[in-house]
């Protein structure tokens, strides 16, 4: 199976998210991140990140979310290479478990779109395993960088050590 | 008029009454808020979640049929007996779905959900008059229980998104009790069906014929309300 790993798009800064609330609101901090969206400049280029993809002939069959707002309309956008369904996850905006995996059906064209640092501690484990136990995954995940919108794309068995990395994309590249 | 926000705490609201089985409303109030959210997600343009909630919509569809058939008994002894059977079955699944992981993450989506943009709406809300219409022309073409099927539900769609919108929906709401009604004897009959394949019953067997008959008398009335015939 072919699995895309997608950093949500550049999304407005908590601060701002949050500048027009009352400083004397109680604030929940997690709740006020979820709602951050997309700035438009994160859209536009991450139209350029899909139409890249498109033109590379990616398919997918699903796409699966964390339900955080700047991942949901990353999704959405993503959306237009999409034939099959979208689903939310509770397991895309923390740290990759086994949960997450049992989430990802073992074949066809599938989709994550998420936060870091969660997705390159994925991306180390689906690539390398335990092999180092599973403390260090979160250090190995900093050895694969995925900027905001960059996409990394795998092949194989969605499992601990399972899959070959096809390409890691900077959103930069489908600017050129 | 509910906003998405409101729809999301009713929808909220009403898992733990789904959960409990102790209220039909429960069920029926969480397929409503999945449905309406539903169409506002076609209001805003959005793809993500519809598939979430249709799921939420699905899996809770067994309960809410036999918790309406229940509701019209008593029913010959064994027919009642299995719609009891079935609807604890349905009840049992119920958990893996509304007290999930999952469904913690829809919520948490939906509160996502931004305010509409007017002018966007409203542009969406005539591609939902214009699939109503074309579901009038099939049903024109093909008076058949499915074609009134899928009128009921773009009909129901449009009342849901004109509410979003502030806009009078009393035609709307009449036509779709009349529908809802037809729906709810095709149910029964399906039901009724289902239960004959597993039994030899007779009494069940005439309850069936003469539903299916009310059935043909509804669908006619109905045509000729809607079609003009």
């Amino acid at each position: 199976m072919e699995l895309f790993l997608v950093r949500h798009a550049i999304a407005l800064p908590l601060e701002e998210a949050i500048g027009g609330i009352s400083p004397d609101t109680p604030l929940d901090e997690e709740a006020a991140d979820d709602q951050r969206p997309l700035t438009p400049k994160g859209v536009r280029r991450f139209r350029k990140v899909v139409r890249g993809l498109e033109e590379l002939g990616v398919e997918l069959d699903l796409i699966l979310t964390s339900p955080k707002r700047r991942a949901l309309e990353t999704a959405e956008l993503l959306a237009d290479l999409l034939e099959g369904e979208v689903r939310v996850t509770p397991y895309l905006s923390v740290s990759p478990s086994e949960a997450l995996l049992a989430e990802i059906p073992p074949q066809g064209r599938v989709a994550l779109v998420g936060h870091e640092p969660y997705l390159s501690a994925l991306l180390a484990w689906l690539l390398l395993g335990d092999f180092a136990g599973a403390s260090a995954r979160d250090v190995l995940g900093g050895r694969f960088v995925l900027k905001k919108g960059g996409v990394a794309w795998l092949e194989g068995e969605p499992a601990p050590g399972g899959m070959a990395l096809k390409a890691l994309f900077p959103p930069k590249v489908f600017r050129l | 008029m509910k906003d998405a926000q409101a729809w999301r705490e009713h929808l909220k609201a009403h898992i733990p009454l789904a959960l409990a089985g102790t209220d039909p409303e429960g069920v029926h109030q969480v397929r409503v808020a999945a449905r309406r959210l539903r169409v506002y997600l076609d209001l805003l343009g959005y793809r993500v979640l519809r598939d979430d909630l249709r799921r939420l919509a699905r899996g809770t569809g067994r309960v809410r049929d036999l918790e309406v058939v229940l509701g019209r008994g008593p029913f010959p002894e064994g027919f009642q007996s299995f719609l009891e059977r079935e609807l604890a079955a349905a009840r049992s699944r119920l958990p893996d779905l509304l007290a999930s992981p999952w469904t913690e993450a829809l919520l948490r989506a939906l509160a996502t959900l931004p305010p509409l943009q007017e002018r966007a709406a409203f542009q969406r809300l005539s591609r939902l008059e214009k699939g109503l219409r074309k579901r009038l022309e099939l049903l024109t073409r093909d008076p058949s229980p499915e074609a009134f099927h899928a009128y009921r539900k773009a009909l129901r769609r449009l009342r849901y998104a004109k509410e979003f919108l502030g806009l009078p929906t009393k035609e709307e709401k009449r036509l779709q009790d009349r529908l809802g009604e037809v729906q709810d004897l095709e149910v029964l009959l399906a039901l009724l069906r289902e239960y004959l394949l597993e039994a030899q019953d007779g009494e069940a067997t005439r309850l069936a014929e003469a539903l299916g008959e009310e059935r043909q008398r509804r669908l006619a009335a109905l045509q000729k309300a809607l079609l003009g015939e």
